[in-house]
């Protein structure tokens, strides 16, 4: 739309517009009225002197006809005098008919024609005297004379004059009348103009709040609501784009600040991307370091055994490979502790245990290690400490037992002091402080900053020097917050540590502790010194790989122990018909009843006869397997992990048969699989590879077969038996069969088939490029 | 255009005969008007009525002129002038037959026929009324008045002695004044409208002029005096009542006096005289405003007629 310019004449102002519009027309009409009046009324003022001055002759000459008819001179000028004494009139003369002055008074007027003198005839009307009058007998005869009047010319001057002066006061009055009214008019009309104006430039100014009070119910009044409207429509609209942009605006500066954030989040995710990566880095090539070290020493001492089979040697190399084996199983064991908590996967428990107890037996685990190095390790238990707490000792015993291991690790001399204390008005219903302060190197403050993250440790000189994951700190960081407390570190470097921690743990109301019973075993070991492990337990081994069970019952006889074997879940259930046992290992995955299944029947049959229920220890190489079930449907008292280590064994024995686990600590598993017999004796690489190639071809059949449940079967079965012997290559693809196996195709199920047969084909040239008597096992 | 030869023919016979024949047997009669006024065509229509009345029984021919036109016939029998400019040039022709003047003052006819005394026959009927008739009217009028006035110019005092005579017989104290002229006249209105109790205005034109008739009218008014006139319009002017005769009268009169010339009984014409016939005339509201109520105008005239047979 284009605005159409109004075209600018001269401009005058509104007020003036409006004060010409009232004056001129009027001023106008009033010169024209007023001129047409004044010239009508001094032509009245003329002529009523006119008529005057007739009438008053007239009057003469009718007085005087008589007079004058019977020349009454006397008389004639009596009239005359009395006419003269009329106003304005100032000459009065009588004249007969052929124009004789017969009397005459007042000023002389010597012209006949002057402008105001004013003559009648006398005598011309008479009477009609005859029916036959003739022409000199009519009754309009010749006058008698004259009458003559003159009348003031100073009268008719100042009449005039007081016509136009009245003429013109009333002009000038109409005139100041009509100004005063255009003005009263022009101001009103022009001032809310005005007012509007200024208003319009106020707002156009920016002045968006100005309004404008309606003064009339007129047109301008209404303009000024028009106006008033607008204004707040205006008003409005600019609110609501105002506040637009201002929400606009705040959203915008949201998505800036969130951007921002998101950024120095980001940032700080990736410098921590960059950090861990860093740190994965280093702790790869630690672990590479770490894990390399101990599998140097492994393989090392290994062909050493393997090429000097010397007798005299063998042992000592077998103890090598056995701690290199252990520091390896160790340092595996703490990540996948670590990864376990990183996942989330760690469920806490929450029972009843003797606190003192725990402290005591997870002092009592280090207690040779701090003696082998000339430590003093003491432990002060507070008099406010209660007997019975409710909480998660297996897991207060992984946190004590870690800060004790660094405690050892890095103090080379002096003591190490534990000490125990309770806060009974804690918010949370009673806290447990542990604190562990040694006499150590102590710890510099980016190694303080740096001490629970993952992967970290002081300094690559303190990894180079003392070995270790760097998970040990951070998996009891994220324990003791998982359980809801919270630890402290203090250190100096070259002075000492003090680690601390705090723990909800609320009294036990009436109930027993049960404290497990690797602690109790532990505590009475330690109490009593040299405790012997009670020989003649009965353990049952319900395993469906023979291998596997081979390899246990040899490490459980080493210790002294009956040992009784199942190859399934119907056979243990039967077992433990027959016969009461202490402890049973079960693997959880067997064909048939599994493992899961086989302890419920045999809890839950116990519970009705009414018999002491063995301890079920489950065994798998599922470091995940408990947490794919609910605490209800976990029948089992705790879980191995395969495979199993001699310590883990030792702590499963103590806690739940009270067996001495030092004692078969000195003799490696891994050097008696070698020294193992067929049935009780020890186990040959032969027969393990035999038992491995079996079971390929069997896998190899069910595979041509379509086979899935066979093939899913002896996957597993294949699995757990590389997993407990630690071909490690081949239990990767096995473990990647079975898991295809639901699927996968065919042609899939055969090529992962290849990759195992291809796998085994290696091992075998490999351990046929190096033959040994005793086959070691198996490299990565 | 050319004539038809016996309509030529016809015109020059008739030509001859009216040349070739004697003079006319029968009378001739002119009327002479003095001017285009309406009374003089009045009286002669009066007067050709009359003689048409009377034209069963004699011929005669009646030749109507006026004093302006330039045909004059000398062979008539008798002219009969209307008006005193008619009368004096019929009276002063070269050819004069019988003269008979109407409608002219007696006063003026009198003066002509003084100064032309060889006239054979010269009568008038006179416009003029006697006086006696005024008198009797005034008697019949305000019947107990005694003094009467009356304004005399210079001709009516040549007849003072009738004047006073004929008022005496009509029992009034005549009250009579005389004037030369208009303003005399003007000065003795007062006192004569004064001393009487009514004023007979008699036709005099020399001191009753129209002005003068005015302030009559004016101080008689003014006076409560009736004032008698002489004529219809005077009547109407202000007077309460006049005797007069009308045109007609006249012309009937006249008529009647030349009669003898139709028949051929004889040459003369009767001698000048008033007129015969007259009529009189009212103005109640005047009469009505001066206290006066007379009777009806023909009661009037019967008792006007009846005083006028009786001073005979």
């Amino acid at each position: 739309m284009t605005t159409q310019p109004i075209p600018q004449r001269r401009s005058l102002r509104l007020r003036s517009r409006l004060v010409l519009l009232a004056i001129v027309p009027p001023l106008l009409v009033a010169i024209c009225i007023g001129g047409y009046m004044t010239h009508a009324r001094l032509l009245d003022a003329r002529q009523g002197l006119q008529e005057r001055g007739e009438v008053i002759a007239t009057n003469l000459a009718m007085a005087a006809e008589l007079a004058l008819l019977t020349r009454n001179l006397p008389r004639l000028e009596q009239l005359c005098q009395s006419t003269l004494q009329q106003p304005h009139v100032v000459s009065v003369a009588l004249r007969d008919a052929d124009g004789t002055m017969l009397v005459q008074d007042g000023e002389q007027v010597l012209n006949p024609d002057a402008p105001n003198l004013y003559r009648a005839a006398i005598g011309t009307i008479g009477v009609q005297v005859s029916d036959f009058e003739t022409q000199h007998t009519a009754p309009l005869a010749q006058p008698l004379g004259f009458a003559e009047v003159g009348l003031s010319v100073d009268a008719t001057l100042a009449r005039e004059r007081r016509i136009l002066l009245t003429s013109l006061a009333l002009v000038g009055i109409g005139m100041l009348a009509s100004l005063f009214a255009a003005l009263r008019i022009g101001a009103g009309i022009a001032r809310p103009m005005f007012a509007l104006s200024h208003a319009m430039t106020r707002y156009r100014r920016g002045d968006h709040r100005v309004r404008l009070e309606p003064s009339s119910a007129d047109e301008i009044g209404e303009l000024t609501r028009d106006f008033n409207r607008m204004a707040q429509a205006l008003e409005g609209s600019q609110n609501d784009l105002r506040e637009q942009v201002r929400t606009a605006t705040s959203e915008l500066q949201r998505s800036i600040e969130t951007l921002r954030t998101k950024n120095a989040e980001l940032e700080a995710a990736r410098m921590a991307a960059l950090q861990a990566g860093q740190e994965k880095q280093d702790f790869l090539a630690r672990m590479s370091h770490e894990i390399r070290t101990p599998l140097n020493a492994i393989v090392g001492f290994t062909r050493l055994l393997l090429e000097q089979p010397d007798q005299t040697c063998s042992s000592e190399y077998g103890r090598t490979i056995d701690r290199a084996t252990q520091q390896l199983l160790h340092i595996v064991d703490g990540i996948l502790n670590f990864t376990k908590l990183e996942s989330g996967h760690v469920e806490l428990e929450h029972r009843p245990f003797d606190g003192a107890r725990c402290l005591q037996d997870a002092v009592a685990l280090l207690l040779p290690a701090a003696r082998e190095k000339g430590l003093e390790l003491t432990l002060e238990l507070s008099p406010k400490l209660p007997q019975t707490l409710v909480g998660d000792a297996h897991r207060l015993t992984q946190v004590l037992t870690n800060l004790l291991d660094n405690a050892v690790k890095f103090t080379a001399r002096g003591q190490i002091r534990i000490w125990a204390d309770y806060d009974h008005d804690a918010a949370s219903g009673g806290r447990l402080s542990v604190t562990v302060e040694d006499t150590g190197i102590g710890l510099t403050a980016l190694a303080r900053k740096r001490l629970f993250q993952p992967f970290a440790q002081g300094d690559g000189s303190v990894t180079r020097h003392f070995g270790g994951t760097g998970l040990g700190l951070a998996i009891c960081d994220r324990l003791v917050r998982l359980m809801g407390g919270a630890m402290d570190v203090q250190s100096r470097h070259g002075h000492g540590s003090r680690f601390s921690f705090s723990v909800p743990c609320p009294i036990a109301e009436s109930a027993h502790p049960s404290a497990p019973a690797a602690i109790h075993a532990e505590r009475s070991q330690h109490r009593d010194g040299d405790r012997k492990p009670r020989r003649g337990q009965r353990v049952l081994i319900v395993e469906d790989n023979a291998f596997n069970r081979q390899l246990l019952r040899h490490m459980l006889d080493q210790r002294g122990l009956e040992v009784h074997e199942a190859c399934d879940g119907v056979e243990a259930i039967d077992a433990v018909r027959k016969a009461r046992f202490g402890l049973i290992l079960m693997d959880i995955h067997m064909p048939g009843l599994d493992g899961i299944e086989t302890a419920r029947r045999i809890s839950t049959r116990n519970r009705r006869s009414d018999a002491a229920c063995p301890a079920i220890v489950a065994l798998s190489a599922d470091v995940f397997a408990r947490d794919h079930h609910s605490a209800e449907a976990w029948p089992f008292d705790a879980m191995v992990i395969k495979p199993i280590s001699d310590r883990a064994l030792d702590q499963i024995l103590a806690v739940y048969l009270g067996a001495n686990a030092t004692a078969a600590a000195r003799q490696p598993h891994r050097a008696a699989v070698d020294a193992a017999a067929a049935g009780h004796g020890p186990i040959t690489r032969r027969q393990i590879t035999g038992e491995i190639d079996r079971l390929l071809c069997q896998l190899a059949a069910a595979v041509a077969a379509a086979q899935r449940q066979q093939i899913r079967d002896t996957a597993h079965e294949l699995k757990g038996l590389c997993g407990f012997f630690g071909y490690r290559a081949l239990e990767a693809e096995t473990r990647a069969l079975e898991a295809a196996v639901d699927e996968a195709s065919p042609a899939q199920l055969h090529r992962q088939l290849e990759a195992c047969l291809a796998v085994q084909r290696l091992t075998v040239a490999t351990q046929t490029a190096h033959p040994s008597p005793s086959a070691g096992l198996p490299g990565t | 255009m050319r004539a038809r030869p016996s309509l030529v023919r016809a015109t020059l016979v008739a030509t001859a005969l009216w040349v070739a024949s004697p003079p006319p047997a029968v009378a001739s009669v002119e009327l002479l008007l003095s001017g285009a006024e309406t009374v003089y065509d009045r009286v002669a229509d009066a007067i050709q009525a009359q003689i048409q009345r009377l034209d069963d029984e004699f011929d005669h021919t009646l030749i109507r002129r006026r004093l302006d036109a330039t045909a004059q016939g000398d062979d008539v029998s008798v002219r009969v002038a209307i008006g005193l400019a008619a009368c004096k040039a019929a009276v002063r022709a070269r050819a004069r037959p019988a003269v008979l003047c109407a409608l002219v003052p007696k006063a003026d006819f009198m003066a002509l026929a003084h100064d032309t005394p060889k006239a054979p026959t010269v009568s008038a009927i006179y416009l003029d009324q006697p006086i006696a008739r005024q008198f009797s009217l005034a008697r019949a009028l305000v019947p107990n008045a005694s003094q009467a006035g009356l304004l005399a110019g210079p001709r009516l005092q040549q007849s003072r002695g009738a004047i006073i005579s004929a008022a005496r017989a009509a029992g009034f104290t005549l009250n009579l004044l005389t004037a030369q002229d208009e303003r005399t006249a003007a000065a003795a209105i007062q006192p004569l409208v004064t001393d009487s109790e009514l004023i007979l205005a008699v036709y005099d034109p020399t001191v009753l002029t129209p002005t003068s008739a005015k302030w009559l009218l004016h101080l008689a008014y003014k006076r409560q005096r009736p004032v008698i006139g002489f004529s219809r319009a005077y009547v109407d002017a202000g007077a309460i009542a006049a005797v007069f005769s009308t045109p007609e009268q006249i012309g009937t009169q006249a008529a009647r006096a030349i009669a003898p010339f139709l028949r051929r009984q004889g040459s003369g014409l009767p001698p000048p005289s008033y007129p015969s016939d007259f009529a009189v005339a009212v103005n109640r509201p005047v009469a009505a405003a001066l206290g006066l109520a007379p009777p009806s105008d023909e009661q009037l005239m019967r008792e006007v007629a009846a005083q006028l047979k009786a001073a005979l």
